[in-house]
């Protein structure tokens, strides 16, 4: 049964193209993962969704596929993978791979590149691919190619791209076209609160998302819990957010049915989970479709709408469509962001790169007996003496060299690293014998990347001066705390800790104005992303606040389909009807 | 008139002199001896944001009127549920309001809530206590504090340990920063030493002081003092003392380094001994460092390629990247910069020698 399927999957799906001498598969497209995981976080850096081997230790089940070969040939076999760990050490993204019964050992090479494997005599007919974990760490691989041919597919990105299209051959544009009253892109607490607000007004809502669950850093898979208060949108934001547990703890999951359930109690809220947009074209400054590709199968959708929400967190629609934003830290004089308490850590005289960081959160359990936790020689220059038995958000990684969203996979790879060589060090004392680890998760939990620049930018003043607007839709009394890597203040620390800088605060507001774009006219951003500066995000950068963005926008999103306006316009001519909507919303029963 | 005004200078020597500490430290981090200080000078008084009371501001000084450190003897009553007694502690700050040290009236101990009597390594806990500006204490509110000590019944467990439900904060992390049964006199202290107080001290030092004291401070061994120093004077009195700069930047922090590097006009990029100098520390410079001077390699003298590729193996895979896009063949030390990292390929362990070789290539 197995087989026919795999027979009809091979001739039709447009991923698993074949030509007379040659095969690109996909490796997120494998008929069955395995223990595997799909991870698409670094598509826009190294070109497709990978299979991920992340078995914290212990090597995962083997993932399969099969394909059909048409003509009998002596086939050239390379594999993408990469050496996520290089150094003077055996590699810990080792895996064999298994072509039909024939056995390869794949040592991954530094950065993403083609791993030439051999020559194989294939016959006509199916033929069985399986990647066999070896090392239980994080190998990757994200396609195969078999070829009559010997010459070695591209390495460099955009001909990669391009080579990859024409070995699929894919139209330029996706074939399907969906059209909806409001696209949201980014399914965190900020994009499943304007789902809801904007669904429960009657828009015809599609909210795209590249995971399988919802709630971004607020899922299951990532496990930060919800800070901050409601405001307006209590309502909203119960449906969505999280208990205090603490950050990694499993009770995320039952918090994240709790969403999955409410999220999807909409008939005109059209959810698309395992979707990632690649793409987003404006034209005269107003978006017309924004282009995405689901994580697995690789088909395309193009959405189409009046209105879009960026609430991807790292502005990936306001940035293709060519918003203005920014990045990194402004200088203090910039937009007069000073503490003196803090100085440099706070806002820096000359401005620069460094941003907070992201997170990655793991969890251990204590078995009744004792456990024992392989070596890691390539993570103990990270670790170093450092031991742990658990994180929390102060595992937090950022360097002035590095850009959270262009290095987001070496940052994530540098975490890991963190996190299982502290972990082997906790180990080799005998009072952690029975500690195993539960749960690492190998999704970037990021604080601060592009920030999309609206008509207000939030900044600390804001705060300090608890200015009150006449727009004002979010509110917030927790501290605004900034972060910094210890090693700025203290150069023994390890470099993958955080401290916060902690100001505390009466009630603030943020105005709806730094909840849409300044220069793209149908462009509204919630989430991290939103208009402010790099102090101004330190406040609102929490998951309850973000939420209240995103219920925000909903409702201004149902009014500008009301008036046929874009979102400029509802703050110039409609506010009082805005404002009266969202105070109206907020008193609804349960 | 000579008489009277004989008799004021007089009152005001004995009053500035009276207040000088009487009790000698149970701590002081600072390598000027406490018995060097000669005077007390009254600056300000600050205001307590836990215990509403305002205490006296000084400024201690030697004999010959070098300023040493602030001081402050505090009398504060510590109340919880109506129940107040008296906390009786000096402290010292450093002359950028960094807690130093403190002292106690031998007569006047601090004691817990059971009335039991400090012991030296509860003074000494306390002393750590006060030199974390980043405590624990900063960020959470004194009654999620006493929830702890209280032993609340909702504490659950997580990864073996105890946790707070409300950051994620081991009780283990906060039992380590407060001494049992005296939680609240540790909290108003440590409010106390990291309040207005360092306000206060900013205030006073950057009205007062002027180019040559910062120039002292940038010859100081306390880090702290130089990046203050740093920090305040102008771009002439820096240029003037580059060879200074030089030397105290491998020293620094490098929060105060990266502040220094950033800041430093061009003309120091364009001086071939100030570029050497800087560019051959390279090895024992921080990351962030490394990246602004990697950064500055476009327009500074040709010479700090040549430091920084003998430095190599101390560059990430970005700075490695961006420093191999300066080198070009016509450019000056080329042939040595190239040997270097022929060597660097040949004989390390460099995590991104791949980079080397595809460079060499």
């Amino acid at each position: 049964m197995i087989r026919f399927l795999a027979f009809v999957y091979a001739l039709t799906i447009p991923w698993l193209i074949q030509s007379q001498t040659s095969y690109l598969l996909e490796a997120e497209a494998f008929l069955d993962p395995g223990g595997w995981s799909v991870d698409p976080q670094f598509v826009q850096q190294m070109g497709s969704p990978y299979l991920m081997a992340h078995g914290m230790g212990r090597p995962v089940q083997d993932a399969r596929t099969e394909f059909k070969v048409d003509q009998h040939g002596s086939y050239h076999v390379w594999v993408r993978t990469k050496d996520w760990a290089p150094g003077p050490w055996e590699s810990p993204g080792r895996f064999i791979i298994y072509i039909d019964s024939i056995e390869h050992l794949v040592t991954p090479v530094p950065e993403w590149n083609w791993v030439y494997l051999d020559q194989y005599e294939l016959a006509e007919g199916l033929v069985s691919i399986s990647l066999r974990d070896v090392t239980g760490f994080n190998a990757r691989c994200d396609a195969i190619y078999l070829s009559t041919d010997s010459v070695t597919p591209p390495i460099d990105y955009d001909a990669l791209q391009v080579w990859r299209q024409a070995k699929h051959r894919e139209p330029l544009a996706p074939e399907v076209e969906k059209t909806y009253d409001l696209v949201i892109t980014g399914g965190g607490i900020a994009g499943c609160a304007a789902a809801i607000a904007a669904a429960e007004q009657g828009l015809e809502v599609a909210l795209i998302h590249d995971r399988p669950v919802l709630g971004g850093n607020a899922s299951s898979e990532i496990r930060v819990h919800t800070l901050g208060i409601y405001g307006k949108f209590e309502r909203i934001l119960r449906k969505i957010d999280t208990e205090h547990y603490p950050n990694g703890s499993a009770e995320a999951i039952r918090d994240q049915e709790k969403r999955d359930s409410n999220m999807h109690q909409y008939a005109n809220l059209d959810i698309f989970l395992n979707w990632r947009a690649y793409d987003a074209v404006s034209k005269d400054s107003i978006i017309q479709y924004v282009d995405a590709r689901h994580t697995s199968s690789g088909e395309r959708i193009r959405f189409k709408s009046n209105l879009f929400l960026d609430s991807t967190g790292d502005g990936w629609i306001g940035y293709w469509a060519g918003a203005e934003y920014s990045y990194g830290r402004e200088s203090v004089y910039k937009y007069g962001e000073k503490w003196p308490e803090w100085g440099e850590l706070w806002s820096p005289e000359v401005g620069d790169n460094l941003v907070m960081g992201s997170s990655i959160l793991w969890q251990t359990t204590l078995l009744d007996s004792a456990t024992s936790f392989t070596e890691v020689p390539w993570a103990m220059d990270v670790a170093r003496d450092h031991m742990a038995t658990a994180g929390e958000w102060y595992w937090e990684f950022s360097r002035s060299d590095m850009h959270q969203i262009r290095d987001g996979e070496e940052i994530r790879d540098h975490l890991l690293r963190a996190i299982f060589g502290s972990f082997y060090n906790a180990k080799q004392d005998t009072s952690h014998s029975n500690y195993a680890l539960e749960w690492v998760s190998y999704l970037l939990g990021k604080r601060e990347s592009r920030r999309l620049m609206g008509d207000h930018i939030f900044t600390f003043n804001d705060v300090t001066e608890l200015r009150k607007f006449k727009d004002s839709v979010v509110m917030e009394i927790r501290e605004v705390d900034v972060h910094f890597q210890k090693q700025l203040d203290d150069e023994k620390q390890p470099d993958f800790l955080s401290t916060a800088l902690f100001y505390k605060t009466s009630k603030y507001y943020i105005p709806y104005r730094s909840l849409y774009s300044r220069n793209i006219k149908n462009l509204f951003m919630a989430g991290r992303n939103f208009s402010c500066s790099h102090v101004g995000l330190g406040g609102p950068r929490v998951m309850r606040t973000t939420g209240q963005m995103g219920a925000a926008v909903g409702y201004a999103a149902s009014l500008c389909k009301r008036f046929d306006v874009f979102p400029r316009a509802i703050y110039h001519s409609y506010l009082d009807q805005y404002m009266s909507l969202i105070e109206e919303r907020q008193w609804l029963r349960p | 008139m000579a008489k009277t005004l004989t008799t004021i200078l007089s009152l005001l020597f004995i009053w500035t002199t009276s207040n000088k500490p009487i009790h000698e430290p149970h701590f002081l981090e600072s390598p000027i001896p406490w018995d060097r200080i000669d005077t007390a000078e009254y600056i300000s008084s600050f205001p307590s944001t836990t215990t509403e009371s305002d205490f006296a501001l000084y400024i201690l000084k030697d004999q010959k009127g070098e300023p040493l450190f602030f001081y402050s003897a505090l009398t504060t009553p510590v109340c919880i549920d109506n129940i107040c007694k008296p906390v009786d502690i000096e402290i010292y700050w450093d002359l950028v309001g960094q807690y130093i040290g403190l002292a106690i009236d031998p007569e006047k101990p601090l004691t817990k809530y059971d009335h039991e009597v400090w012991v030296e390594e509860d003074y000494e806990k306390l002393h750590a206590l006060l030199q974390n500006k980043h405590s624990i204490l900063n960020r959470k509110s004194l009654d999620n504090l006493y929830d702890l000590q209280a032993n609340r019944e909702d504490t659950i467990r997580f990864n073996g340990q105890e946790v707070d439900a409300i950051t994620g904060a081991t009780k283990k992390e906060i039992k380590a920063h407060i001494i049992d049964g005296a939680l609240y006199s540790c909290y108003a202290v440590w409010q106390i030493a990291h309040g207005p107080v360092r306000d206060s001290i900013r205030s006073f030092i950057d009205s007062t002081f002027d180019q040559i004291q910062w120039l002292k401070f940038l010859y100081s061994e306390n880090r702290e003092y130089q990046y203050k120093g740093l920090q305040n004077l102008s771009d002439t009195a820096l240029h003037d003392h580059a060879a200074r700069i030089i030397e105290v930047l491998p020293q620094s922090k490098p929060v105060a380094r990266t502040y220094a590097l950033k800041k430093l006009p061009i003309p120091f990029w364009q001086n071939a001994a100030f570029v050497q100098g800087v560019y051959s520390n390279m090895g024992v410079y921080d990351v962030f460092s490394n990246t602004i001077l990697i950064n500055k390699l476009s327009i500074a003298e040709p010479i700090g390629l040549l430091e920084t590729s003998k430095h190599i193996s101390h560059l990430t895979k970005n700075q490695l990247t961006k420093y191999l896009s300066f080198i070009r063949p016509e450019m000056p030390h080329y042939e040595p910069i190239v040997g270097n990292l022929k060597d660097a390929f040949s004989t390390s362990n460099y995590r991104y020698k791949y980079l080397l070789e595809s460079f060499m290539d």
